[in-house]
């Protein structure tokens, strides 16, 4: 899970390249501006800038695209129904959910330039710069890392459970086989916190948690890829309230 | 189940915002420093396991497990949860960035609920009486959770009734799943580690 984001963030790329904290204000502004659109061709330009952003980063396409897929194939599903069910005929109901697919998936795949092209500590340096919470910092930080720890865990039970000729089906026993193969990870890692605690207490850990990354100063570079950002989600709303 | 990028108008994700805002900062002032590193743990085991997916007819459905997050977690589910989504929309592209503050009041006030159900049980000296709160909790959560999807989505648009209707009929074979692992993984700590569950006699002696 971990090398999802850490891989992409080693690639060096105008995006890559950005400071921290103006690219995930700059990409954030994008998708709030994003949310707020409701004509078809405003979506249409998000849509497209949003791909932009993606190129831009030099991200590979295929993990991208099979990611978005699955969300827009999601989306889509509202072409099955809002035509039938908008109460201003099929032809807003259609409306409605291209809107929806654009709006969606444009969204969605900013997450990738936005959050894909830097390593996981370094993103949430920038957001703890940006004023969040100091306790949800080291949450995000602390989970994280034990994320990566358990699903190699799981992967690992899981294989000892179908070498013992464990298949799941909808059946009770599966609920029940479920419900202990989780009781008995959360015990595994509770009994694990104690000993945690003490190892970062013994090596200084007081109740947040430093991230080692200074960002360096910010270039004019970072101020016209922040600026551009910026006029172009102000542009979209534009488009939006003019049509 | 949460909502997806792109369907909600701008007024619900502001709305969701502020109240996502309000009780995750309540919580977390409930949070002290010190517990941090467990709950932690304790997230990220429920951010696997909600990976799981278990077959279900023609379709698979995979475990939210929010019941859970509250009895174990108590106060401090909210923003577990929140972070849980955060992770899954960052890594997964499951949810999304503008909808996290809904998706939080959506999975969050009942994690919250399961936690108050659960309690409602405390000392419970039998173990069939630890499973059926354990029950309660799990399938009351996911109930909750899909009694405000519908709420929200109907005040959407005329137009999502039936998602909404969709969306409610499909929560109704979850709530039997998610209750029975809850009751499961419940029954199994108190016999194992009752410690872990609150206001159990072990937990109060401890």
């Amino acid at each position: 899970m971990e090398s999802v984001i850490d891989q992409s963030g080693s690639k060096k790329s105008a995006i890559h390249r950005m400071d921290g904290r103006l690219k995930l204000l700059g990409l954030g502004c994008f998708i709030c501006a994003t949310a707020v659109l409701r004509s078809l061709p405003a979506l249409a330009a998000a849509f497209a800038a949003a791909w932009c952003w993606v190129l831009l980063a030099r991200l590979p396409l295929g993990p991208v695209l099979r990611r978005t897929g699955m969300a827009a194939l999601f989306l889509g599903s509202f072409f099955l129904i809002l035509p039938f069910s908008h109460p201003l005929g099929a032809n807003a109901g259609l409306k409605q959910a291209a809107a929806i697919v654009l709006k969606g998936v444009a969204m969605i795949v900013t997450i990738f330039p936005m959050f894909h092209t830097a390593p996981f500590h370094v993103s949430i340096k920038a957001l703890e710069r940006l004023k969040l919470s100091p306790k949800l910092v080291t949450l995000s930080l602390l989970t994280y890392r034990y994320a990566a720890t358990y699903q190699d865990q799981l992967r690992t039970v899981r294989t000892s459970m179908t070498s013992r000729g464990f298949h799941p089906g909808a059946n009770l026993r599966t609920l029940g086989i479920l419900g202990d193969l989780i009781g008995s990870l959360l015990i595994r890692s509770f009994e694990q916190t104690e000993r945690i605690y003490q190892a970062m207490r013994s090596r200084g850990y007081g109740e947040s948690f430093g991230v080692v990354h200074e960002f360096q100063p910010l270039q004019s570079s970072d101020w016209s890829k922040f600026g551009s950002m910026i006029i172009l989600s102000g542009a979209l709303v534009g488009l939006d309230l003019s049509l | 189940m949460h909502v997806s990028e792109g369907v909600l108008a701008f007024p619900a994700i502001a709305a969701g915002w502020t109240g996502t805002t309000a009780i995750a900062v309540a919580s977390l002032r409930a949070v002290e420093g010190k517990d941090l590193p467990k709950m932690a743990v304790l997230t990220a085991v429920f951010f696997v396991a909600s990976l799981i997916h278990i077959p279900f007819g023609p379709t698979s459905v995979h475990l939210t497990l929010n019941g859970l997050v509250g009895v174990v977690i108590g106060i401090g589910a909210y923003p577990a949860i929140l972070l849980g989504l955060a992770l899954q929309a960052v890594l997964f592209q499951h949810g999304g960035l503008t909808v996290l503050g809904i998706n939080g009041v959506l999975m969050g006030l009942p994690a919250l609920a399961a936690y108050g159900i659960f309690r409602l049980g405390d000392g419970a000296a039998h173990r069939n009486k630890t499973a059926l709160f354990g029950f309660l909790a799990g399938a009351a959560a996911t109930a909750l959770t899909g009694l405000l999807l519908a709420l929200l989505l109907t005040t959407t648009g005329k137009a999502f009734l039936p998602v909404a209707k969709l969306a409610l009929f499909a929560h109704l074979p979850l709530m039997v799943v998610e209750g029975l692992v809850t009751a499961a993984a419940v029954s199994f700590l108190a016999r194992v580690k009752p410690e872990m569950l609150p206001g159990t006699h072990a937990s109060r002696e401890v």
